[in-house]
């Protein structure tokens, strides 16, 4: 599940680290284009490498959608997409791919199912031909499918000891309760042997469809070559899929703690808080704030505090999770299990500090400084560029955001950021989650014995 | 879609990439002996600085594992001109990042930074290369912290617990099979003196390598680089090293590892093999056959034990070419439910004869070969690939020319290297180098 978790929260960084200090350039030059069979399309051409990176994310197609019985299937399906289409079966499909160093990859968020193929781009043609294939005519065939279940089966026994993966899982349940969020995207041992071609072609055919289509490209190639290579590949998809009503949830077991007893040396901690959208007027006071008190390690108070004065942990960072239907702020260190309580509380001492009294000047604009300056950095990648092109167009944002964006953070002043930790950062609202063999813990905890959906 | 084990890249960073010249990478020496890389890329207008020095958890002093990780973390807490807990603050603060990793053989320390920044942080490296000032309270604070890292990368975990059992019975009396974290007993009782004496001792710029990349010229650098480093007189002391001789086993190693915290069996075999530095012709063909025989799922490892056999979940075969010393290449089987991992030892070493045998076919060795220099290229798509590469080249005693002409090399790999390089990693000698572990879900 951590994984899955990280995946989400992947996209999501990208946003964090957003800006540009030089006003009269831009940080990626995007082209936008349509392509004659009505696909929008975002492109950055770079030609000093000769290679295409394409990333494509069917909006909504996550594993939001499923229930307890399903879950795990966009996993599943996300696996089994390369294993074999058309004439082509899982290893006459594989060997094709190796043998023009083709990758593709598909993964499945809670919110989203998505993709990237990365080619050189002499090998363009057939890269996009194996996508089509890959992506309209699936085999689902019965051996490569109970290979990739046998993985996913043994991928959680795998995690069933391991604390990061089980805090994740924990936090999942309690903090979406009663939510499709709470449910383990990865499968369960009980759900994952249950899936059946019939699921996988069902899902494939409702979710995989040109509405839901966002797509970006980074690289060596042009709009012309692109627009032909995109509308042959995508044009088969179903025009329209089906769209569940999902509720948005608010932050579960608010003000409640939780422990999973584990006999390991070192506890993993998560304490969780409500988030916030980015169509919130104060997004942006948050971003800073949230970048002096935590986000990002070193540098930030809770870095400075827990690891280089306390000694108490190797990292620990504070991070908005922000998915369709819920927001939430989390915290996440280990440390030996007997420091726990202290961790927790210095984690407290600091939410108070920040929502109480001004931060230094300086300490704002360092951190101005990191969110805008540090947005080139990323774009070092082909892979990194087309992933934006698409998170960008995933929230609807204009294609000069990343150039206005840096006015938006200048503007954020000491009392927006003491405004925002104070409405945000309080300790009544924390729901903690411990995972571990953690001793005296001061403030009543639960004592989670077992594991949802996992079994 | 294979499910691979990554536990290797905690210690090795994915084979080496490079055509005709793969990165054209320009190379000087200052005067005081240290060497100046560039790497051009004019992607974005970002530079990727580096600095190598020669030195890793190998030359610790016995007893005294962990010291040169502990050193890493002590070169952010402070010199006479920046406080402690202020340079990653100061980085951040000009819109950057920065970090440090250690391993046996180097530790390097890096800034990514748009390119007007370089010039201050190749001042704020130059000053920490031998200006450390600290503090004891900031010591044992540190201490903690990797106390704490020990803990949540190895000690909270079966499979790394596993993995440096394997590497300590595969290198036994020898620096390779102590982790680089350190034991835990001696990495508690390390005190500033051990860090301090490893840091005196090692960190001057005859030890050290500095690789930037990103849209700046050559020129441009060396001038910096003369500027702030060159400033550094060189030591004066002898800095070689010398590996401890391995010697061959008995017959193969077996071990079986248990604890409450297993979930999952994994079986681990590990045989010691020539470097890229002690045999460059062994090598390259260690990294073709590793391509053809586990570069995917089509080919032979995991055709044969996961599709064909259905005894195993995953199967991997991986060999990292530098060091310094002696490499390892190393297979990882995770058995499927109900094969135990004795019969699955007997189907791994069934293939192995298999493969050494028939070896592998002109087609297989020339696809494997494509891929690989394919790989060179792709390599070019990332700001950070070429220093790391390139860097780490250095600092084991590769040179530029040998990654730079990689991909010529692997290309000149013959039928009998290969046939050769089969017989030395899994013939009947290979049994004295090769230790089979068995982590076993406790009953």
């Amino acid at each position: 599940m951590t994984r899955f978790f990280l995946t989400c929260l992947c996209l999501f960084t990208l946003f964090i680290v957003t800006g540009c200090d030089r006003d009269d350039e831009k940080i990626l030059d995007i082209q936008t284009f349509t392509t004659p069979a009505g696909f929008d399309v975002w492109f950055v051409k770079d030609t000093s490498v000769p290679v295409l990176s394409t990333t494509f994310l069917f909006k909504g197609a996550g594993a939001v959608v499923l229930n307890e019985e399903t879950q795990g299937l966009t996993q599943i399906l996300s696996n089994m997409l390369d294993e074999g289409a058309g004439e082509l079966d899982s290893t006459a499909f594989q060997k094709a791919l190796l043998d023009d160093s083709i990758q593709m990859s598909f993964s499945a968020s809670r919110d989203n199912f998505s993709g990237n193929l990365k080619t050189l781009s002499e090998k363009k043609e057939r890269a996009f031909e194996l996508l089509a294939l890959a992506l309209t005519e699936p085999r689902f065939d019965a051996e490569p499918l109970q290979r990739m279940i046998n993985a996913n089966l043994s991928r959680v026994r795998g995690n069933l000891t391991d604390p990061n993966w089980i805090a994740a899982r924990i936090t999942n349940d309690k903090a979406f309760e009663g939510h499709p969020y709470r449910l383990n995207s990865g499968g369960t041992l009980s759900s994952l042997p249950e899936i059946t071609v019939e699921d996988l072609q069902d899902f494939t055919t409702d979710y995989l469809t040109q509405d839901r289509l966002i797509i970006g490209v980074a690289g060596d190639s042009t709009q012309k070559e692109l627009s032909a290579l995109i509308d042959k590949t995508f044009s088969k998809l179903p025009k329209a899929g089906v769209s569940p009503e999902i509720a948005n949830i608010k932050l579960q077991n608010q003000g409640q703690a939780f422990h999973y007893p584990l006999d390991v040396p070192q506890s993993v901690v998560t304490m969780v808080l409500p988030g916030i959208t980015r169509d919130n007027p104060d997004y942006y006071a948050f971003q800073v704030m949230n970048q002096i008190f935590g986000a990002g390690g070193f540098g930030a108070r809770l870095t400075k505090s827990i690891r280089e004065e306390q000694g108490l942990a190797y990292g620990i960072f504070s991070t908005l999770s922000r998915t369709e239907y819920a927001q939430i702020l989390f915290i996440t260190s280990s440390t030996k299990n007997e420091s726990v309580g202290q961790l927790v509380e210095s984690v407290k001492k600091e939410m108070g500090k920040i929502a109480t009294n001004l931060v230094s000047a300086d300490e704002m604009n360092d951190a101005k400084n990191y969110i805008v300056g540090s947005l080139p950095l990323s774009f070092t990648t082909t892979d990194a560029i087309s992933g934006t092109l698409v998170a960008l167009q995933e929230e609807n944002l204009p294609t000069d955001y990343l150039n206005t964006f840096p006015d938006s953070i200048q503007a954020i002043t000491l009392e927006d950021i003491r405004n925002i930790a104070a409405k945000m950062l309080v300790p009544e609202q924390i729901m903690t989650v411990i995972v571990g063999d953690a001793e005296t813990l001061d403030s009543p905890v639960q004592t989670v014995s077992e594991l949802e959906n996992v079994r | 879609m294979r499910l691979f084990i990554h536990i290797f890249l905690l210690v090795l960073i994915i084979s080496t990439p490079a055509s005709a010249n793969v990165f054209n990478a320009q190379m000087t020496r200052l005067d005081n002996g240290m060497d100046v890389v560039v790497i051009p890329n004019t992607r974005a207008p970002v530079v990727h600085h580096m600095v190598w020095y020669k030195v890793g958890s190998a030359q610790e002093d016995a007893g005294t594992s962990g010291s040169a990780h502990f050193l890493e973390h002590l070169l952010f807490r402070g010199t006479d001109k920046i406080p402690d807990g202020e340079f990653s603050k100061i980085i951040r603060g000009l819109g950057g990042e920065s970090n440090a990793f250690t391993s046996y053989d180097y530790t390097g320390y890096y800034e990514t930074v748009a390119k007007e920044h370089l010039a201050r942080v190749m001042e704020m490296e130059a000053d920490r290369m031998r200006g450390l000032t600290l503090s004891d309270e900031a010591v044992l604070r540190e201490r903690d912290v990797v106390l704490e890292e020990r803990r949540q990368r190895t000690d909270n975990n079966p499979t790394a617990r596993f993995f440096e059992q394997m590497r300590a019975r595969l290198f036994p009396d020898h620096p390779y099979g102590i982790p680089v974290i350190g034991w835990m007993d001696e990495l508690s009782g390390l005190q500033k003196d051990n860090a301090l004496k490893f840091y005196n001792h090692y960190y001057h710029p005859n030890n050290a390598v500095l690789v930037v990349a990103g849209d700046i010229a050559f020129d441009d650098v060396v001038k910096l680089a003369q500027d702030t480093y060159g400033k550094i007189p060189a030591s004066q002391t002898d800095l070689s090293f010398t590996f401890p001789t391995l010697s061959s086993f008995d017959d193969l190693q077996t071990y079986s590892y248990s604890d409450p915290q297993v979930s999952e069996p994994l079986l681990l075999i590990g045989t010691r093999a020539p470097s890229y530095k002690q045999d460059p012709k062994m090598s390259l063909a260690l990294q073709v056959i590793e391509e053809a025989v586990s570069g995917g799922p089509t080919t032979p490892l995991y055709n044969t034990l996961v599709i064909e056999q259905k005894k195993a979940i995953s199967a991997s075969l991986s060999y990292s070419a530098s060091a310094a010393d002696t490499a390892s290449l190393w297979i990882s089987v995770v058995p499927v439910e109900g094969e135990t991992l004795d019969a699955l030892t007997i189907a791994v070493q069934d293939f192995l004869a298999d493969l050494l045998q028939t070896s592998l076919s002109e087609e297989e060795i020339t696809n494997a070969k494509t891929r690989l220099k394919r790989e060179a290229i792709f390599a070019r798509d990332s700001l950070r690939t070429a220093p790391m590469v390139i860097g780490r080249a250095l600092s084991v005693g590769e040179t530029l020319q040998s990654v730079e002409t990689w991909p010529e090399q692997i290309n000149a790999v013959t039928q009998d290297d290969i046939k050769d390089a089969l017989v030395f990693a899994f013939g009947e000698q290979a049994r004295q180098r090769t230790v089979v572990g068995q982590m076993q879900v406790e009953k």
